[in-house]
C-alpha cells in the first residue's frame, strides 16, 4: 500500500508542469552560478599563487633577522565555489612579526571591491531560494487539495492508515527533490572539474557529499512544512498563500532582520582601540626611555626605521656592542607588548565572535539560515573555520620566534648584521657590499614551515546549528503528523 | 472575495446619489482586505521589518558616523603636526566621504562602494572601503529599498492573485450590471494600492517615530524630501505588482497557477535578474583583475626603470655634478607615478563603468529601477560616488599645488619634488639632501578636503531617468491588465 501511493505521487510530481519548470530553472541557476564561482575560485588561486612566489622570492633576499617577515597565506577554498563565505575573509593574509600577535587577517584580494554591490549568489543561495520554493510548490497542495476535491475521504475509507498516506506522500517528494538534488550534485561536479582550475584529487569528496546532503536536509525540513501547512488548512489557496508567506519569511525576511537587528547591540571598538593605543604608546614611550637612545638616535624618527637607516646613512655614532644591547631591550620591550596589546585585541575578538555566535543561532531558526550557516562550515569558508586558522597562526608565530631565538637573531647582534663580532660598522661601504655579496644571504632552510589543516570535526557553532535544524525536523515531523492525524477530511 | 461581491451587488441599490461604481468597489474591496488573514499579516510583517530597518540602519550609521569623525579628527591632528614640507609630501593625506542618515537609511549602496581615497603627494591609491562591521556582512544590514523591493512586491502578489479568477460566479453577476470591466479592475486596484500604500505609510512612519525617539535626533523638515520621495517611487513600484498580479488573476484559469506564475516571475526580476546582471557585465564590460594590475605595475617599473634610472648608485661627489643623479632620479619618480597614477584611474574607471553596465542591465527588473530612482534622488548613488572621486583627484591637485608654491619661495632648495617625496617616503626626515624646501610650514595653510555633496536641486535630475523608466513599466502593465481583463472569458 505505502509503496503504491509513493509510486503513484511520484509520477504525479514528475509530470507536473510547476515542477518541471522549477526544476529547469534550478539546474539552469546552479549551472550559471556554479560556472561563475569557478571563474572567481581561479582568480584567487592565480592570486594565491603569485603572492607565494613573490614571497618566496623575498625569502632568497634577506641578509639580517629583522628583515624575516614571513607571510601566511590561507589557500583558497575549493568547495568555496559552492559556499562562499564572507568576503572580507578570502585569500586571507596575515605577517608574523615580533610587533603584534595576527588576530585580523588582511586579504590580499580585493576582485570584489565593486562586484558585492549586487549580492553574489552561490549555490547554496540557489538551492534555499529555488528548491525551498520548489518543496513548498509541491506540498501546498498535497492534502488539502485531495479533500478540496474529496478524494481523501474516498482514500481514507479504504483502509488506508492516516500515517501511510501522510508517509507515501511525504517520500515521495523527498524522493523528487533528492532526484533534482543528485541531477544537481553531478552538474556541479561536471563544471568545477571543467572550469575550475582543480584536479578530482584536490576535492574533498567526502565533504563534497556531506554538502549535498545537508541540502538534502533542508529540503525535507521545507517539505514537512509545507505537508503541515497543507494538512492544517481547508483550502488549497489558503495553503499556498500561507506557504508563500512562510517562504519569504524563512529565506529573507526573518534572517535579514535578525542580522539587521544585531547591528544594534554589536560590540563597540572605540575602548578597545583607545586601550591598543595608550599600550603603544607606553611601548614606545619605554624604547625611547632606554639610556643612551638619543645618542644612538639623534636622526631616526620611527622604530621600525631603525634596521635601514642604520645601513643607509652614516647615525651610528657608538659602537656595535652599545647598538646590540639597545636591539637587545627594543625587541624585548616589543615582544612583551606584542603580547599584551594582542591579549585585548583577541578579547575584543572573542567578544565580536561570541556576538556573532549567538546572532547566527537566533537567525539559524530559520531552516534557510541554518543551512547558509552549515554548509559554509562544511565548505570550510566560515568565520569559524577562519579561526581555527589564525589560531594556528599564532602557534606559528611561537615556533617562529623560538628559531629566531635559538639563531641568536631575537636579542643578538644577528638581528641587525651579520658581521664577525670584533667588526665595527663602516656604513656606506658596507651597505654596497651587502647588495652585492650574494653569499651573505640568509639560508633559511631550517625555518619552521607553516602547516594548516583544517579539523575534521567541526566546531561548537555548525554543530549547534546542525542540531538546532535536525530538532526542527523533528519537531516538524510531530507538528505536521499530529495535524494530519486529527485533520477533517470531509470536503467543503 | 466571493462574499464581497455578492454583497456589494446587494449595496449597489442602496448606493448613495451621486458615488459611482468604481467608488463602491474601491469601499468594498478594502473593507475585504482589511479582513483577511493574509492582509493582516503581511502588513504586521512589513511594519515590522520597517523599524527593524530604521533601528538597525541608524544604529549603524551612528557606528559609521563615529568612525568617520574619528578619522576625520586624527587626520587633523596629523596635519597639526606638520612642520616643513618633507613632511607634508610624506604625509598620508585621506579624502573621506562624510555619511548622510537619511541617504543611509533609505538606499545603504552608499555603503557598499568604497568611500576613502588615500593620497600622497606622489599618488593617489584606489578607493577602499573603510567603514565595515568585522566579521559580518554589509548585506545582512536591510535598508528601506530592500524592504520595499523584496516585500511590498510579494504583498501585491499575495493579496491580488486571486483577485478575478478567485471571483468564480459573482464576476458575471456583477458583470450583468451597468458596470464596466474598467471600472472594476480600476475599483481593485485602488483598494490593493489603498491597503499597501498605508501599511507601507505606516511603516515609514513607525520607523521614522522610533528613531527620532531612540536615537533623540530633533526633527527637521529636510526629513520630509528624502522619505516622501521615497514613498512616491516606493508607490510606483507597487502599482506595477499590483497592475501585474490582476493581469496574471485575468489569464490564468486557477487562482494556484497565476500565483505560482506570479512567484517566478517575482524571483526572477527582484532576486535572479540583478544576480545575472551582475555576471553580464562582468563579461561586457570586464575590470581588470588585481593579479593583471600587480603584473602591469610590475611590468611598469621595470620600463620606467630602464628608461630613465642611470646604473649604478650616487656618486660621492654629487654636489659638483650639480646632483646629477637626484636629477635623473626626480624624472623617474616622476615618470613612475604618473604612469602608476593613470593606471590606477583606469582600473577605478573601469570598475565604475561595470557597475554602470550592471544598473543598466539590472534596471529591466522594477526592483532595481526603484533602487536607482531613490538611490539617485537621495545622493547615495553611483554620481554622488563619482564626484566624490572627482574631488579626491582635486584635492591631490591641491596639495601639489601647496608644495609647488611653498617650495617655489625658497630659493635654496633644489625642487626636485618627486626625488624629494620619494627620499622623504624612504627615510623620513633624515634625507640629508636639499632636494626640497625645509623651511617651516604653517600647518593652517596646508588644504583641507571638504566633501562637496551635490545639492537636492540637482539630484531629481539624476533619479529622473529610473522614475520615468518605472512609470513606463506601470503604464505597460495597466494596459496589459486591462487587456487582459477584457478578453477574460467570464462563465
Amino acid at each position: 500500500m505505502f509503496g503504491a501511493i509513493v509510486w503513484k505521487e511520484f509520477q504525479t510530481e514528475l509530470t507536473n508542469f510547476r515542477v518541471i519548470l522549477a526544476s529547469l530553472a534550478a539546474i539552469l541557476l546552479v549551472g550559471i552560478t556554479t560556472y561563475v564561482a569557478c571563474l572567481e575560485f581561479n582568480q584567487r588561486v592565480k592570486s594565491y599563487q603569485a603572492k607565494l612566489h613573490a614571497l618566496s622570492q623575498q625569502e632568497q633576499d634577506i641578509y639580517v633577522y629583522s628583515q624575516l617577515h614571513p607571510h601566511l597565506l590561507r589557500q583558497p577554498e575549493p568547495l568555496s565555489i559552492l559556499s562562499h563565505g564572507p568576503d572580507s575573509i578570502e585569500n586571507a593574509e596575515v605577517e608574523i612579526n615580533i610587533y603584534s600577535l595576527p588576530v585580523e587577517p588582511v586579504g590580499n584580494y580585493h576582485g570584489h571591491a565593486y562586484q558585492s554591490l549586487l549580492s553574489r549568489f552561490d549555490v547554496t543561495e540557489v538551492i534555499i531560494f529555488v528548491l525551498g520554493l520548489l518543496a513548498f510548490l509541491m506540498t501546498f497542495d498535497a492534502l488539502c487539495g485531495e479533500k478540496e476535491s474529496g478524494t481523501l475521504a474516498l482514500i481514507l475509507s479504504g483502509a488506508v492508515p492516516r500515517a501511510v498516506l501522510f508517509g507515501g506522500k511525504f517520500v515521495a517528494v523527498a524522493l523528487c527533490l533528492a532526484l533534482l538534488l543528485l541531477i544537481l550534485y553531478l552538474e556541479t561536479i561536471g563544471v568545477i572539474l571543467s572550469a575550475a582550475d582543480l584536479s578530482s584529487s584536490s576535492l574533498d569528496w567526502g565533504r563534497y557529499t556531506f554538502l549535498f546532503m545537508t541540502y538534502l536536509l533542508y529540503v525535507v525540513v521545507m517539505i514537512l512544512a509545507g505537508l503541515m501547512v497543507s494538512g492544517t488548512v481547508r483550502r488549497s489557496s489558503t495553503s499556498l498563500m500561507v506557504c508563500m508567506l512562510l517562504w519569504i519569511l524563512m529565506v529573507a525576511a526573518y534572517p535579514q532582520a535578525v542580522l539587521s537587528l544585531s547591528h544594534l547591540r554589536a560590540p563597540r571598538d572605540e575602548i578597545v582601540q583607545m586601550e591598543v593605543q595608550r599600550l603603544r604608546a607606553e611601548r614606545d614611550q619605554k624604547i625611547k626611555s632606554y639610556k643612551g637612545s638619543r645618542a644612538l638616535f639623534g636622526a631616526v624618527r620611527t622604530l621600525d626605521q631603525t634596521t635601514f637607516v642604520v645601513r643607509a646613512f652614516n647615525l651610528l655614532p657608538t659602537s656595535v656592542t652599545d647598538y646590540e644591547k639597545f636591539i637587545g631591550h627594543q625587541n624585548r620591550v616589543l615582544l612583551d607588548y606584542a603580547q599584551r596589546i594582542g591579549q585585548v585585541e583577541l578579547a575584543a575578538r572573542q567578544q565580536r565572535l561570541r556576538h556573532l555566535f549567538y546572532t547566527q543561532l537566533l537567525a539559524a531558526l530559520s531552516p534557510a539560515y541554518a543551512l547558509k550557516a552549515l554548509s559554509q562550515s562544511v565548505a570550510g569558508t566560515s568565520e569559524w573555520n577562519h579561526e581555527d586558522w589564525l589560531a594556528a597562526t599564532r602557534l606559528y608565530r611561537e615556533a617562529f620566534l623560538n628559531y629566531l631565538d635559538s639563531k641568536q637573531g631575537l636579542f643578538g647582534r644577528r638581528w641587525f648584521t651579520d658581521d664577525p663580532p670584533h667588526w665595527e660598522f663602516s656604513m656606506r661601504a658596507d651597505l654596497v657590499k651587502l647588495g652585492q655579496d650574494p653569499s651573505r644571504r640568509l639560508t633559511l632552510s631550517d625555518l619552521p614551515r607553516f602547516q594548516y589543516r583544517p579539523r575534521s570535526l567541526p566546531s561548537a557553532a555548525p554543530l549547534a546549528v546542525g542540531s538546532l535544524l535536525l530538532t526542527l525536523l523533528g519537531l516538524l515531523f510531530i507538528i505536521s503528523g499530529i495535524g494530519f492525524a486529527r485533520y477533517d477530511p470531509r470536503a467543503g | 472575495m466571493k462574499t464581497s461581491f455578492s454583497l456589494m451587488l446587494s449595496n449597489q441599490r442602496r448606493q448613495p446619489v451621486g458615488a459611482g461604481p468604481i467608488s463602491t468597489i474601491l469601499a468594498r474591496e478594502v473593507i475585504e482586505h482589511l479582513q483577511t488573514l493574509r492582509f493582516i499579516l503581511s502588513a504586521v510583517i512589513l511594519t515590522a521589518l520597517m523599524i527593524v530597518s530604521g533601528l538597525a540602519t541608524s544604529a549603524s550609521y551612528r557606528q559609521v558616523w563615529k568612525q568617520y569623525d574619528t578619522n576625520l579628527n586624527n587626520q587633523e591632528r596629523g596635519l597639526r603636526t606638520l612642520a616643513t614640507l618633507v613632511d607634508v609630501v610624506n604625509f598620508r593625506f585621506t579624502a573621506t566621504m562624510p555619511p548622510d542618515q537619511w541617504a543611509f537609511m533609505i538606499g545603504a549602496q552608499q555603503w557598499e562602494l568604497p568611500h576613502q581615497v588615500a593620497l600622497t603627494f606622489l599618488n593617489r591609491g584606489e578607493p577602499t572601503k573603510v567603514f565595515t562591521y568585522p566579521g559580518q556582512e554589509s548585506a545582512s544590514l536591510l535598508s528601506w529599498i530592500q524592504v520595499v523591493a523584496f516585500f511590498v512586491s510579494f504583498m501585491a502578489i499575495i493579496l491580488l492573485f486571486d483577485a478575478i479568477n478567485g471571483e468564480g460566479d459573482t464576476l458575471k453577476l456583477i458583470l450583468s450590471n451597468p458596470v464596466s470591466r474598467f471600472q472594476i479592475l480600476a475599483g481593485k486596484a485602488l483598494a490593493a494600492y489603498g491597503v499597501i500604500g498605508s501599511s507601507l505609510l505606516t511603516g515609514i512612519l513607525c520607523s521614522v517615530l522610533v528613531i527620532l525617539v531612540v536615537d533623540a535626533i530633533p526633527f527637521h523638515f529636510e526629513v520630509v524630501y528624502p522619505v516622501g520621495l521615497f514613498f512616491g517611487l516606493a508607490s510606483i513600484y507597487a502599482l506595477i505588482f499590483i497592475f501585474m498580479s490582476l493581469a496574471a488573476s485575468a489569464y490564468f484559469k486557477q487562482p494556484t497557477s497565476s500565483l505560482a506564475f506570479l512567484l517566478f516571475v517575482y524571483l526572477l526580476l527582484v532576486a535572479i535578474w540583478p544576480s545575472i546582471s551582475g555576471i553580464i557585465a562582468k563579461v561586457v564590460s570586464p575590470a581588470p583583475s588585481a593579479l593583471t594590475v600587480q603584473q602591469q605595475v610590475e611590468s611598469l617599473q621595470r620600463d620606467v626603470a630602464t628608461q630613465y634610472l642611470p646604473r649604478g648608485i650616487r656618486s660621492e661627489g654629487a654636489e659638483k655634478d650639480g646632483y646629477l643623479w637626484e636629477r635623473n632620479l626626480d624624472q623617474f619618480i616622476c615618470a613612475l607615478s604618473q604612469r602608476h597614477q593613470s593606471l590606477t584611474d583606469l582600473v577605478v574607471e573601469r570598475r565604475v563603468n561595470q557597475i554602470r553596465t550592471m544598473q543598466r542591465l539590472a534596471e529591466i527588473s522594477p526592483s532595481r529601477l526603484l533602487a536607482a530612482a531613490v538611490e539617485g534622488g537621495v545622493g547615495s548613488d553611483l554620481n554622488q560616488h563619482e564626484s566624490f572621486l572627482r574631488q579626491a583627484e582635486n584635492y591631490q591637485a591641491a596639495i601639489q599645488g601647496y608644495v609647488r608654491q611653498m617650495d617655489a619661495l625658497d630659493s635654496s632648495s633644489l625642487h626636485l619634488l618627486c626625488a624629494g617625496a620619494y627620499y622623504a617616503a624612504t627615510f623620513g626626515a633624515a634625507s640629508p639632501l636639499p632636494l626640497i624646501s625645509n623651511k617651516k610650514v604653517e600647518p593652517q595653510s596646508i588644504p583641507r578636503f571638504r566633501f562637496a555633496p551635490s545639492t537636492s536641486n540637482e539630484r531629481p535630475r539624476e533619479a529622473l531617468y529610473s522614475a520615468g523608466m518605472l512609470l513606463i513599466e506601470l503604464l505597460l502593465l495597466m494596459a496589459l491588465a486591462h487587456r487582459r481583463f477584457a478578453r477574460a472569458e467570464i462563465r
